[in-house]
């Protein structure tokens, strides 16, 4: 079986007749990927998986499965899979019967049932459950009987809404490398939606970054560490430090200092953005070209690492950056230190990108705008 | 303890009416002032079994228009509880009290209406008519408590099933009916209980040409034969309690399903 491309072309949903939950998204998802659609609650995320699978009707878009338009395909016929983030199982059956669904539903004779049942519990780890009751398996393993239920009819398409959240987190990361190793070994062009960064990183060959209906990044999910195309994608990674400054030539300058910059980018105001971790402690005074001297503003001890918050060595400007540094090093606050920032995870954003921060969200000055036109 | 005593206090006082009921039955001589029967016979029921009675008529005539009013009942009551319970729509407050109107209206007030109604278009006398109109008091139940089973259900089965390729009418019989099927039982005896009990819509709209078990109840206890009367009494609560024991496994346990009448 060669795996299915998914494509959204312009897809948009409203609910009620303001905002759109979905707005105008378009994306590709290669053959056998696994891609993330990851985003804060009320995002569209679940929409969006929700429209593939054909529970919810877009309002204009088309969904293709390879070349054939599925828009209009009804659920029951389109050649998906799904796992919600409740396991769902149907009370009244036992496990085998749950799992045997789908394939009852197309008909097939019982013995290739049968078969089917057995081998894929076998792929989720449950041989033998086949006749237990549904109150008698954990969580967990509800999850991957659920699983086993939504691959057991071949599906071109495996959406997974969620399927992690009720779990605990051992549970979680078990479920999560079973649910990658399963995805890669049938080669199942996979959608995962989830709120969780971590668990996107992990699992995914993509992550789309969805905010307000939109994607803001659709990338490996190592650039959303190295290379964020926003502010916004920035913070949601927990990167912390945002520089302002001007890129002039091959150097970046704010109130730290002056960092070598790749000379590809533009001049002009821009936002320096550096990951936590690539910036490091030297002994001694500054000596390359990036090193600068630092005063300690506070500490914060974490077990396995030490978070250090530092202002510019001077003493003026309002900036702060912080850094994990090993869990032995104890600066005292005021202690001047120096730091080097790593050249090649120095990232730089066009300055105007800032103007999209998530406080001034359309959707509170939607709410402004009508608020006002009913104090009318 | 005091639970046991609170339950034996509730057996004995349900119990306790049906006791005379029971002895007057098998009664062949009871003469005041003896406390109680000095002699012990089953003529009552011998003479509801003899050829020419009216018993056998009126089983029929019951069941037939009970498993009728059940199931329809049952039908709109599904259909209506499953709106209450997932939906939210535009006056939902108003539809509610619509449908449980019947309750708070004495039926009595609204069935001269439509008796005049049901005359006009063939209706009245006839066990269709009488049918109809013990949807009335029926119909109001079992929208509460599908109501009540509908609000703590989860439609993503359904999802879950059409994902899995089951059609509408699969997901229906393979997933919904089974889901609710412990509250529609309980709803279901309720209807059939009411329709099997009712006796002044019967009277109404059935004219007395169709002669159900509470309407032969009721002229055997004024025709001045309390033993034949008992008898048919003890035959006349037999059906609704075999249903009884037939559903009581939901009426308990985890399995309840009559929290919707506490919306009453």
């Amino acid at each position: 079986m060669s795996a299915t491309a998914v494509s959204l072309s312009n897809l948009t949903k409203f609910y009620g007749n303001h905002h759109p939950a979905v707005n105008s998204l378009s994306m590709r998802i290669e053959p056998g990927e696994l891609v993330s659609l990851l985003g804060e609650s009320g995002c569209g995320k679940t929409t969006t998986l929700r429209m593939i699978a054909g529970l919810v009707r877009p309002n204009s878009g088309a969904i293709l499965f390879d070349d054939i338009d599925v828009t209009d395909m009804s659920t029951e016929k389109r050649p998906v899979g799904m796992v919600f983030q409740k396991s769902l199982l149907f009370p009244h059956m036992s496990i085998a019967e749950n799992v045997g669904f789908g394939l009852r539903m197309q008909k097939a004779p019982q013995k290739e049932i049968d078969e089917k049942v057995e081998r894929m519990l076998g792929l989720v780890q449950l041989e033998g459950y086949g006749s237990r009751r549904v109150g008698q398996l954990s969580g967990g393993q509800e999850q991957r009987v659920s699983l086993a239920r939504a691959l057991i009819v071949e599906p071109d398409v495996l959406l997974l809404d969620e399927p992690l959240s009720a779990l605990d987190a051992n549970l979680r990361v078990q479920m999560r490398d079973l649910i990658r190793s399963i995805q890669q070994q049938i080669g199942v062009t996979t959608v995962f939606v989830t709120h969780d960064q971590a668990e996107a990183v992990e699992v995914s060959d993509r992550i789309a970054l969805i905010c307000d209906g939109k994607i803001e990044q659709y990338a490996a999910p190592e650039d959303f560490y190295t290379a964020p195309d926003s502010v916004r994608v920035a913070k949601f990674f927990g990167t912390s430090n945002l520089l302002e400054g001007n890129a002039q030539g091959g150097t970046f300058t704010c109130e730290f200092g002056s960092f070598p910059i790749s000379s590809g980018h533009a001049s002009g105001e821009g936002i320096l953005v550096i990951r936590q971790e690539e910036i490091s402690i030297v002994d001694g005074q500054p000596r390359d070209p990036g090193d600068v001297s630092v005063v300690v503003e506070k500490i914060q001890y974490l077990g396995t690492k030490t978070r250090i918050w530092v202002k510019p060595g001077n003493g003026s400007g309002s900036a702060s950056v912080q850094l994990d540094a090993s869990p032995s090093f104890r600066p005292l606050a005021g202690e001047t230190t120096t730091l080097r920032f790593n050249p090649r995870r120095i990232h730089i954003l066009p300055a105007e990108v800032r103007s999209e921060e998530p406080e001034f969200s359309e959707e509170s000055e939607n709410f402004v705008s009508t608020v006002k036109e009913k104090s009318r | 303890m005091r639970a046991a005593i609170g339950r034996g206090v509730l057996v004995v006082g349900l119990l306790i009416p049906l006791v005379p009921l029971a002895l007057w039955s098998i009664t062949r001589t009871w003469q005041y002032p003896a406390l109680l029967p000095q002699e012990f016979g089953m003529r009552g029921f011998q003479e509801l079994g003899r050829p020419g009675s009216d018993l056998l008529q009126g089983l029929t005539t019951s069941s037939i228009i009970a498993v009728i009013v059940t199931f329809a009942a049952a039908a709109v009551g599904l259909s209506a509880g499953r709106a209450l319970g997932l939906h939210s729509f535009r006056s939902k407050r108003l539809v509610q009290f619509l449908m449980l109107a019947p309750v708070i209206v004495p039926a009595f007030a609204v069935t001269m209406g439509i008796q005049v109604l049901f005359i006009r278009v063939g209706l009245a006398d006839t066990l269709w008519g009488v049918a109809l109109v013990h949807m009335i008091p029926t119909v109001p139940y079992v929208t509460l408590v599908m109501g009540s089973v509908f609000a703590n259900y989860d439609i993503a089965y359904e999802e879950q099933a059409r994902v899995l390729g089951a059609s509408s009418l699969s997901i229906f019989w393979r997933v919904t009916l089974p889901a609710v099927f412990p509250g529609l039982a309980v709803a279901s005896l309720f209807a059939f209980v009411i329709s099997w009990s009712e006796y002044i819509l019967t009277l109404l709209v059935g004219g007395g040409a169709v002669k159900t078990m509470p309407l032969l109840l009721f002229a055997y206890i004024g025709g001045n034969d309390s033993t034949r009367a008992a008898a048919l009494g003890i035959i006349f609560i037999i059906p609704p309690l075999l249903l009884l024991a037939l559903t009581s496994r939901y009426l308990t346990g985890s399995k309840k399903a009559i929290s919707g009448l506490g919306q009453l």
